[in-house]
């Protein structure tokens, strides 16, 4: 298996938030495979986050690689890790995704503000509005009736679907989330959870969600646990 | 959609207390560049007031006091000089003409000026141009009076209007009643004091004050105008006299002649060394003015940092979409420049604006009620550059939110802490 075939590989990462601050995540050895659906669990404070943090090129582990889908990102520097951001990641957050002042289709559209690989990818599926449309679509947000309304018209469910849709256009290749159902009811979760699986499998598109709520395993290729995976944390049932 | 459009929509929605950043900056640019625009045609009005006037003499004060009463008819003399001192000088060979100005009287507010038909000849203003006449000609008569243009304008006044000249500085006491001139001529406008002034001969102030003196009012007795006609009427006094003179290079002796006068203590100035001296005691308020105008832009400026950093708190959420997808930290502080320029460019704009509004719909009324002639209504070069640099400097003051929501969104990472 060649590593460009796996969205993430990540061997003997440490990573602390400060550099004399306690070690946040200990990860010997974690890969990924391009166009699955991964679940991470694991309990408040496990590192889920940070972790995230790390996938998304927003911050570089202290030690250690991490490739992602074949980029080895401790060798960019700041800015051309967001550049990769731009262009390769759609991140979904657990609420306010979206930015208020601008309407739900320029907010699916924003994804191609600051990356023309994006704009240029979604030019092949017809533009990048047409691929905001298709997208608000198939997560079931009619784009003529959504497209133009104020964000603060929607459910907080149907906001996650719209930051789903800006996550995938422009064909990323790695979307992440955290938390993304934990503001849902469990209709709406499930409803969420139905929709982005399969719109990633659709587009081939390397999803990872994480979770403190184990349930959401059903919709899922793997589930990593965080306490297997994250030997900075102490042993389980053992107090912290 | 471009990060300039991002911006601004972010501003739109945040528009009332934009709103308020921007007029305190509209605000602060009137007064930067209202005080400076005063400033200039203040002094450009001045300069041009006189030309070709080698001299003006006096009764001995201060030369700017001098200056002031004569040329700019602002103020009053504290005493004038005798008819028979300038008589002497005026026959002096390096003189070649001599302007005699008599002031003190008034009509309706205006100035009455008794001079002489060298008045019309040699008195010039700007770079060296002449008074010239909209209609009719040099008083000739007794009671004949020219007058000014914003005179003639102001009080509907036209070629055969009667005029009464009041004694004194008005105030309706003494109206000279019996004794009505007639207008003459209408000068062109100068845009200098001249507009404003009614112009009479000295004979005729002359005989204002015989008939009207303290003698002839406790005997009752008025002369008619005719009987005033046959009288020699010689001034005896008079406020002070232009010089213009054959050869410059005599100035500086005539002045010290002048002002060494056995007759009576006299003084005579070079309009030009008066005039800088005038500025100098001008330029202290002007600097004050500067420097308050100066506070008010910098207190401006930081109203407008005050809100773009208390609006990056509950602005995380919009700063960490931005990161999300794909802004850098940089980016993030760059957004916080431009809204601070957007902000800046906007009051400025409307300030230079408003300006140039005030001075179009101002000016008339500006130069009749305080003599101040305004000149550009449209922005000067030099005003452009300094809108320039306000924005400039707004842009500059936008660093430091920047700073601030650049450390944060790292400090932040992608998700924010919970
Ligand atoms: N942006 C950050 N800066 C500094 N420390 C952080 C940051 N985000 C998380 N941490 C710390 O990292 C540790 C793990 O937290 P986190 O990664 O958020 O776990 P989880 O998402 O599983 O709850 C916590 O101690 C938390 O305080
Ligand atoms: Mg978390």
């Amino acid at each position: 298996m060649t590593s460009s075939a796996l969205a993430i590989r990540i061997t003997d990462l440490t990573f602390s938030w400060e550099p004399q601050g306690p070690v946040i995540l200990s990860i010997e050895n974690l890969t990924v495979k391009a166009g699955t659906q991964t679940l991470i669990t694991g309990p408040s404070g496990s590192g889920k986050t940070s972790l995230l943090n790390i996938l998304s090129g927003v911050t570089v582990p202290t030690t250690g690689s991490v490739e992602i889908l074949g980029q080895e990102m401790t060798a960019l520097n700041a800015q051309a890790r967001d550049k990769f951001r731009a262009d390769r990641v759609g991140v979904i957050f657990q609420m306010f995704n979206l930015l208020p002042y601008l309407s739900i289709l320029e907010n699916v559209m924003l994804s191609c503000m600051f990356s023309s690989e994006r704009r240029t990818a979604a030019l092949d599926g017809g533009g990048v509005e047409a691929q905001a449309r298709y997208f608000l679509d198939a997560l079931q947000l009619s784009p003529s009736e959504f497209g133009g309304r104020p964000v603060n018209t929607l459910s907080i469910g149907q906001q996650q679907r719209v930051a789903v849709a800006r996550a995938l256009i422009g064909n990323p290749g790695l979307v992440i989330a955290d938390e993304p159902t934990s503001a849902l009811d469990a209709r709406n979760r499930e409803m969420f959870l139905n929709l982005i699986s399969k719109v990633c499998k659709e587009n081939n598109t390397t999803l990872i969600v994480v979770s403190h709520d184990e349930a959401l395993f059903k919709h899922f290729d793997h589930r990593i646990d965080m306490e297997t995976l994250n030997s900075a944390l102490p042993m389980k049932g053992m107090p912290a | 959609m471009n990060i300039w459009h991002l911006t601004l929509r972010s501003l739109w929605s945040r528009r009332w207390t934009a709103l308020l950043s921007v007029l305190s900056i509209t605000i602060s640019v009137c007064l930067v560049i209202g005080v400076d625009r005063l400033r200039n045609d203040a002094r450009s009005s001045f300069a041009n007031t006189i030309s070709n006037t080698d001299l003006i003499v006096g009764a001995r004060t201060g030369a700017v006091p001098l200056l002031l009463y004569s040329v700019f008819r602002i103020g009053n003399a504290t005493n004038n000089i005798g008819w028979k001192s300038h008589q002497d000088f005026a026959k002096d060979p390096r003189i070649a003409w001599t302007v005699p100005l008599a002031l003190g009287d008034s009509h309706v507010g205006y100035k009455v000026l008794g001079t002489t038909e060298n008045y019309f000849r040699f008195y010039k203003y700007a770079d060296g141009r002449a008074l010239t006449f909209q209609s009719g000609r040099p008083f000739e008569d007794l009671f004949d009076v020219v007058i000014g243009a914003d005179v003639a304008h102001a009080l509907k006044y036209r070629i055969g209007s009667n005029v009464v000249i009041e004694h004194g500085l008005g105030g309706g006491i003494n109206k000279h009643d019996a004794l009505p001139f007639t207008v003459v001529g209408v000068l062109a406008p100068t845009g200098t004091p001249v507009d404003r002034t009614l112009h009479i001969s000295l004979r005729a102030l002359d005989a204002i004050h015989i008939d009207f003196g303290p003698t002839r009012r406790a005997q009752g007795k008025r002369l008619d105008a005719d009987a005033l006609r046959a009288l020699d009427l010689q001034p005896r006094t008079i406020t002070a006299y232009l010089v213009g003179l054959k050869t410059k290079t005599s100035i500086f002796s005539l002045q010290r002649d002048i002002n060494n006068y056995r007759g009576e203590p006299l003084m005579a100035i070079l309009p030009g060394i008066a005039m800088h001296e005038l500025w100098s005691t001008v330029s202290v308020a002007e600097t004050a003015l500067r420097a308050v105008s100066v506070c008010v832009l910098i207190s401006a400026f930081l109203g407008m940092m005050t809100m773009l950093l208390a609006g990056l708190n509950e602005r995380r959420r919009e700063m960490a979409v931005l990161r999300a997808i794909g802004a850098s930290p940089r980016h993030i502080g760059l957004l916080m420049v431009m809204e601070a320029s957007a902000l800046v460019t906007l009051g400025a704009l409307l300030g230079l604006a408003a300006v140039t509004l005030a001075y179009a719909l101002l000016a008339d009324w500006i130069g009749a009620t305080y003599g101040l002639f305004l000149s550009s209504v449209l922005p000067t070069q030099y005003e452009l550059i300094q809108i320039g640099a306000i924005i400039g400097a707004g842009a500059a003051v936008g660093l430091v939110p920047a700073i601030r929501a650049t450390r944060q969104s790292l400090a932040d990472g992608l998700i924010g802490r919970a």
